[in-house]
């Protein structure tokens, strides 16, 4: 049942234990989830399977549609729908990636993050600080063109060229 | 029907049309700045650059992948402008700590051009010093 749920709703499930806590810092929701045994993944950004312990963390600005819950939440957490702004990983065992940035099989120990993912298409501005041993210190500032956020103001240059 | 009466091949048709739903989902539009350390046998293929590797043992790389281009309004493509400073601490196996000040399409041309300019610089920490 997770696992359909999965697959229609990004997220995370799995057959063994996997615990995540979500937390709202400084502009941003960060989402961190530890599995053991096989944890599985649907998030586009970070789609996979492991077999083993895993630990992934997910940021997200503050200002979505669909923010995570935040707490602590067993077996199934349910991610927003946008893409997370940074991934971070850390997994020991088996490591089956299947991501939109990768491809990859890792036995052994893995840590990789993927900081600044984000739309070529987009003009912003992101300042993102990330501890991923601690990450309810993460701060987060992104701003859009179409979405100003104080304090940022994007330099107006009505000369410049798209 | 006799694939869904056995859960292990549930499972599996589940992490076939995830895998199928990825490959369909592969874009190589997006900016994004990686660090990886691994250690035991690793295999990769990256989407963006369709390039592979594998190894055995211990490795640590960096990747910075801009789009050569992107598309524009009018259909168009048109080279991406990228702005960015990146820190990040590594210790041991694990990375510690990021901090990454970035800006991108005309909000990067737009702060490129103000750099010299403290309300602007004060976004970009590696360009405080000049």
């Amino acid at each position: 049942m997770a696992t359909s749920l999965c697959l229609v709703s990004g997220c995370s499930t799995g057959s063994g234990l996997l615990i995540a806590d979500v937390y709202r810092t400084e502009g941003a929701y960060v989402v961190t989830m530890e599995g053991f045994g096989v944890t599985m993944r649907t998030v586009a950004e970070d789609a996979g399977l492991t077999l083993g312990y895993d630990r992934r963390s997910y940021v997200y600005p503050q200002r979505i549609d669909d923010p995570p819950e935040e707490g602590r939440h067993y077996f199934f957490v349910p991610l927003p729908k946008r893409a997370p702004v940074a991934v971070s990983t850390r997994a020991v065992g088996m490591d089956l990636r299947a991501s939109s940035v990768e491809f990859g099989l890792t036995l052994g120990y893995r840590d990789a993050s993927l900081i600044a993912l984000v739309p070529a298409t987009e003009s912003l501005y992101m300042r993102l600080r990330f501890l991923p041993d601690d990450v309810s210190a993460t701060r987060l500032t992104y701003c859009s063109e179409e979405e100003p956020c104080w304090p940022i103001e994007i330099p107006d240059d009505v000369s410049a060229s798209r | 029907m006799l694939a869904y009466r056995n859960p292990r091949r549930r499972l599996g048709v589940a992490l076939a049309v995830t895998l199928v739903l990825q490959l369909a989902a592969c874009t190589q539009d997006r900016l994004y700045v990686s660090s990886t350390t691994v250690l035991g046998l690793d295999a990769s293929v990256n989407t963006a650059r369709t390039t592979g590797r594998v190894q055995l043992g211990y490795d640590r790389y960096f990747v910075t992948w801009v789009p050569q281009t992107v598309e524009q309004t009018d259909g168009g493509r048109e080279v991406m402008s990228a702005l960015n400073c990146t820190e990040i601490i590594v210790s041991g196996l694990a990375l510690k700590k990021f901090d990454e000040s970035l800006a991108t399409g005309i909000a990067a041309t737009n702060f490129a051009k103000q750099l010299n300019e403290e309300s602007a610089a004060k976004y970009f920490d590696c360009f405080t010093d000049r």
